[in-house]
């Protein structure tokens, strides 16, 4: 299964995109994005035994540059520290307060045991450049913080916006409704993708906030069954009369978004558990390419299609892209619109660029 | 009202409404025995004192980082 979403990944990833994967964690937030020079930020690490440091693995992760905890509730950082000891993270970022939980107090200990990791309490205005244009904005908190809310660790989370290009993600944490309304007063603004809040919780992700972001796409992490009852039917129908198409863990597995700077395409990895790969779904209202049609999955085609060693380099005449060939989607091109190159550098010279998933 | 329903080795069952935990018996006052109804309450005072360490620690953290404009290129 894995190697078949690898391949599937591979046939949506092209050079210059930046990948965000929800991982499924059940009931906490676990967030990875990966960009074109091979930057990686994690938002939150799940809880205790949720496997998010085999899940980064498994994802070819083997170093992380940014680390944001979003606040300190064991769902969020359970798994933090396994996380910050096996790939120490260059800079990590918190909401700056302190709770009094042995997951938070031993994380923190690692964290101050580590002088390679640069730590900074998140507050508005910190800017994180990553590549290809793309960058994450701290939004909030900001001082003076929330006090006296439903719940101050929740309403201080660390709040941040991804954009690349067009392409907007806003990323909430557990915000609660004084968060969301402090966003709008702040001129928040329309993002596309929104990471909703508290696993979808009835106490976020209210109709003002939803009025001024606008989401297309709703990306909630939640646990199957799980005894909060997340997510809740009010949020639920929030976000479906604002006609953002829902995605969550908990029936769709990993959800992966994929930006190129002027569209996002998003991909599960399964659909009601039945371990079947999900259409890919463009975001409606984007004046957008039409969504990538997935081909017949059969990796063992490529070598039937083109020979190694006479054609090392494939692409189509009809793409931008071009393939290493043994990579499964040289197998998809069609042999009447096959165009070989002995090297690397002459497809780039022809004008191809190389594509994501198979590095060639 | 938090009643011990059983002992499980090192953990106890701990019975509230309708809702069953189990606890490491360490966490929990010595000599316990199933059936003993357990009384909460709050302990501002470890509460305080714990914040106020890991208030201590992130002011360590912050200075240790360089200080500078909240721009990184990374």
């Amino acid at each position: 299964m894995f190697a078949l979403f690898a391949f599937l990944f591979c046939s949506l990833a092209h050079a210059g995109d930046v990948v965000v994967d929800m991982l499924d964690i059940g009931q906490g937030d676990a967030i990875l994005i990966r960009t074109p020079a091979k930057k990686a930020i994690l938002i939150d690490a799940g809880d205790r035994g949720d496997g998010v440091v085999e899940k980064l693995s498994a994802l070819g992760v083997d170093h992380l540059d940014l680390v944001i905890a979003t606040h300190p509730h064991a769902d969020h950082v359970g798994s933090m520290e396994q996380v910050v000891r096996a790939f120490p993270p260059k800079v990590y970022i918190d909401n700056g307060l302190p709770h009094t939980t042995a997951t938070y107090t031993s994380l923190m200990s690692a964290i101050e045991a580590n002088p390679a990791i640069t730590y900074k309490s998140a507050t508005k205005g910190m800017v994180f450049n990553l590549d290809d244009g793309a960058k994450l904005e701290v939004l909030l908190p900001e001082t003076p913080a929330f006090h006296d809310t439903r719940s101050d660790l929740n309403s201080n989370s660390v709040v941040t916006r991804f954009t690349h290009g067009k392409d907007c993600i806003l990323f909430v944490g557990d915000s609660e409704e004084p968060t969301e309304r402090r966003l709008i007063d702040e001129k928040v603004g329309q993002c596309d993708v929104l990471k909703v809040a508290h696993h979808g919780s009835k106490h976020s992700t209210i109709q003002p906030f939803l009025d001024v972001v606008k989401p297309k796409i709703a990306l909630i992490s939640v646990g199957v069954a799980n005894r909060y009852h997340h997510p809740g039917e009010e949020t639920l129908a929030r976000l479906e009369a604002a006609k953002a198409t829902i995605y969550r863990t908990d029936r769709d597995g990993r959800i992966t978004v994929i930006s190129d700077g002027n569209h996002v395409v998003v991909s599960t990895e399964k659909h009601d558990g039945d371990a079947k790969l999900l259409p890919v779904a463009s975001v409606p209202g984007h004046d957008a390419a039409p969504p990538p049609v997935l081909p017949p999955v059969d990796p063992d085609m490529a070598a039937d299609v083109v020979d190694d060693e006479a054609c090392p380099f494939a692409a189509s005449k009809s793409s931008e892209v071009f393939h290493k060939n043994g990579c499964g989607n040289a197998a998809k091109i069609n042999p009447e619109n096959l165009v070989c190159y002995a090297t690397r550098e002459a497809a780039i010279k022809a004008g191809k660029r190389a594509a994501g998933c198979c590095h060639p | 009202m938090i009643v011990v329903d059983r002992i499980e080795g090192e953990r106890a069952v701990l019975s509230f409404g309708g809702e069953l935990i189990d606890v490491p018996l360490a966490a929990l006052p010595k000599e316990l025995r199933e059936g003993d109804v357990l009384a909460v309450s709050r302990d501002e005072t470890a509460r305080a004192g714990i914040l106020t360490e890991g208030e201590a620690r992130l002011e360590r953290l912050r200075a240790r980082s360089e200080k500078g404009p909240d721009t990184f290129d990374l």
